[in-house]
C-alpha cells in the first residue's frame, strides 16, 4: 500500500523535492559563514562566463581562456580600486566628520518641518522630545551596527581572498563538477534530471540578467537624479539605493534611507532637499515598477506576492542582506524543480504503465 | 614512479573519450566536422552503463538528447515489435537534438551496454561557442531526419496504403 503510494508520480515528486530541499537547506546552513563569498562568486562566474566563452570561440584552450579572463578581472578591479579608493576615503572621512553634528542637524530639520506643519495646519510639534527619542534610538542602533560592522569587515577580508579562487575554479571546473553530480542519477532519471536542470538554469540566467539590468538602470537614474538635485556623494548613493532596491518587497522602503541620511548629514540640511531626494528615488522606483520589473524580472519569477513577502522576511532573518536578494531565485527554482519533476515523472509513469 | 598523482591531476583523460571520438568520426552526423571540434564536443558528453534488458527510454518519454552506442546492442521497439537492432557506433534518439518532442519508440538493451548521451543543451552550448562548425552538424542532422521521413513515407506507401485499399 505504502509502496504503491510512493510510486505515484506526484507523491514521488514531492518526496524527491523534500529530500532535495533538505539537502539544500543543510548545505546552506553548513556554508553559512561563506554564503556571501559563494553568492558573489556565483554572480562573478555568471558575469565572466561569456568572456571566457568568447575567448574559447577565438581558438584559445579552456585553461588559457579562464586564465586570461581572471587576469582581465583582476586588472579591472585593480584599476577601479586605484581610482575609487582615494575618492571613497575622502568621502568616508567627510561623512564621519559630519556624523558628529547629526543631533544638531536633526533638530534643525525638525524645526523646519515643525514650522511648515504649523504654517499649513496650525498644529505644533514637540521637536525637542521627538529629536531626543530619535537620537536615543539612533545611538542604540549605531552601537549594534558598530559591533556588526567589525565582524562584517573581517568577513569581507576573508571573502576577498576566497572569491577570486572560487571564481577561478568555477570558471575552470563548473561543467565537470555539474556533470559528475548528474552522473549520480540512476539511468531511468538521467534525461529527466538534465531537463529539470536546463529549465532551472535557463530561468535563473534570465532572472540574473533581468536583475542586473534593473540594478544598472536604478543606479544610473538615482545617480543622475541626486546629482541634478545637488545631493552630495551622488554615485555612492546611487549604488547604495540600487542595491537596496534589489531586495524584493522591503527594498522599496529601504532604498529611501541612504539619501535621507546623507541629506541629514549635509552642511545645510533642509526639508525641501530631503523631499527632493525622496522624489528622485520615488521617480526611479516608479520607472522600475512600470517598465523594468514587468519586462525583465517578473516574467522569470512568477511567484505570489505573499510567498515573496514571507520568503524575503525569513531569508533576511536567517541569512541577512544576501539572503534577501537570493531568496527569489531560490524560491522560483524550487517551484520549477517541483513542477518539472512532477511533469516528467507523470510522463515516465504513464508510459511505464 | 611512472604515474605520479600530480601527472594526471590537471589533465584527466578517460578511455571512453578516445573510443567515442573514433566512432563519431565515422558517424554521418559528424561528417565534415574537424577532429579537434569532435574531441571538444565528446569531452562534454556523458557516458552511462546499462545492464542487459534495461530500458533506455520509452515511447513518449521526454528526450534530452541523442545516444551513441560505445559497446553492446540496443533494440528499438514500436508497439511490442522490434524495428531495429543497433550496435557499436550507432547513434539513436537524434530527434531529441532538434526539439524537446517525446521519444517515438522504446529502446531496450539486448546486452550490457556502454553509451554516451549527446545532450541538446551541450549542442546548444556548442552552437553558441562555434556557430559555423555547429551549423555543419545541424545540416547533417536535418539530412538524417529528412532521409528518415522519406523512408517512413515510402514504408507508408508500400505497406499501409495497399492494406487500406484491400480493406
Amino acid at each position: 500500500m505504502l509502496m504503491r503510494l510512493v510510486q505515484q508520480p506526484t507523491v514521488l515528486a514531492l518526496l524527491l523535492f523534500v529530500v532535495g530541499m533538505l539537502a539544500v537547506a543543510t548545505a546552506l546552513i553548513i556554508s553559512g559563514p561563506m554564503l556571501m563569498a559563494l553568492a558573489v562568486s556565483s554572480m562573478c562566474y555568471a558575469a565572466l562566463r561569456p568572456t571566457a566563452d568568447a575567448l574559447v570561440r577565438r581558438g584559445l584552450s579552456d585553461n588559457v581562456a579562464v586564465g586570461l579572463t581572471m587576469l582581465l578581472m583582476m586588472l579591472m578591479l585593480l584599476i577601479v580600486f586605484l581610482l575609487l579608493l582615494p575618492m571613497l576615503a575622502t568621502q568616508m572621512a567627510s561623512l564621519s566628520a559630519r556624523m558628529g553634528h547629526l543631533d544638531e542637524q536633526l533638530v534643525h530639520m525638525l524645526h523646519q518641518l515643525a514650522d511648515l506643519v504649523a504654517q499649513y495646519t496650525g498644529f505644533h510639534l514637540d521637536t525637542a522630545s521627538i529629536a531626543s527619542n530619535i537620537l536615543a534610538s539612533l545611538s542604540e542602533q549605531a552601537a549594534k551596527l558598530g559591533e556588526k560592522l567589525t565582524g562584517w569587515f573581517h568577513h569581507v577580508a576573508f571573502s576577498l581572498v576566497l572569491i577570486p579562487l572560487l571564481v577561478f575554479f568555477l570558471l575552470r571546473d563548473y561543467h565537470q563538477l555539474r556533470n559528475e553530480a548528474m552522473q549520480l542519477l540512476p539511468n531511468r532519471y538521467f534525461e529527466l534530471g538534465w531537463l529539470v536542470y536546463n529549465r532551472v538554469a535557463a530561468q535563473l540566467q534570465s532572472y540574473v540578467r533581468g536583475l542586473s539590468i534593473q540594478g544598472m538602470a536604478m543606479m544610473m537614474m538615482c545617480t543622475l537624479g541626486f546629482y541634478l538635485v545637488g545631493i552630495d556623494f551622488a554615485p555612492m548613493l546611487g549604488v547604495a539605493t540600487a542595491l537596496l532596491n534589489l531586495i524584493p518587497f522591503f527594498g522599496i522602503s529601504l532604498a529611501k534611507i541612504p539619501p535621507l541620511l546623507v541629506v541629514m548629514l549635509s552642511d545645510d540640511p533642509d526639508f525641501i532637499t530631503a523631499a527632493m531626494a525622496l522624489g528622485v528615488v520615488f521617480f526611479a522606483q516608479t520607472v522600475d515598477a512600470m517598465l523594468l520589473v514587468p519586462r525583465v524580472v517578473a516574467r522569470s519569477a512568477d511567484l505570489h506576492p505573499l510567498t515573496v513577502m514571507i520568503g524575503v522576511a525569513l531569508a533576511g532573518y536567517y541569512f541577512g542582506f544576501f539572503g534577501m536578494i537570493l531568496v527569489i531565485p531560490v524560491m522560483f527554482s524550487m517551484k520549477v524543480v517541483f513542477g518539472e519533476l512532477r511533469k516528467g515523472l507523470h510522463q515516465l509513469h504513464r508510459h511505464a504503465g | 614512479m611512472s604515474h605520479p598523482l600530480w601527472a594526471n591531476f590537471f589533465r584527466h583523460q578517460h578511455d571512453w573519450i578516445h573510443r567515442c571520438c573514433r566512432l563519431c568520426e565515422n558517424n554521418p552526423l559528424f561528417r565534415g566536422i574537424p577532429r579537434r571540434a569532435i574531441r571538444w564536443l565528446v569531452s562534454r558528453m556523458h557516458v552511462r552503463h546499462f545492464d542487459a534488458g534495461e530500458t533506455v527510454f520509452r515511447m513518449g518519454d521526454p528526450g534530452a538528447g541523442a545516444l551513441l552506442l560505445l559497446s553492446g546492442s540496443v533494440n528499438i521497439i514500436i508497439n511490442g515489435a522490434c524495428v531495429a537492432s543497433l550496435h557499436e557506433g550507432d547513434l539513436f534518439g537524434e530527434v531529441a537534438l532538434a526539439n524537446d518532442l517525446p521519444r517515438t519508440a522504446d529502446a531496450v538493451t539486448a546486452s550490457p551496454c556502454e553509451m554516451v548521451f549527446f545532450l541538446r543543451s551541450d549542442l546548444q552550448e556548442w552552437i553558441d561557442t562555434s556557430p559555423r562548425q555547429a551549423s555543419v552538424l545541424l545540416v547533417n542532422l536535418s539530412d538524417i531526419l529528412a532521409r528518415r521521413l522519406m523512408q517512413a513515407n515510402v514504408r507508408y506507401e508500400q505497406e499501409v496504403i495497399p492494406q487500406e485499399n484491400s480493406d
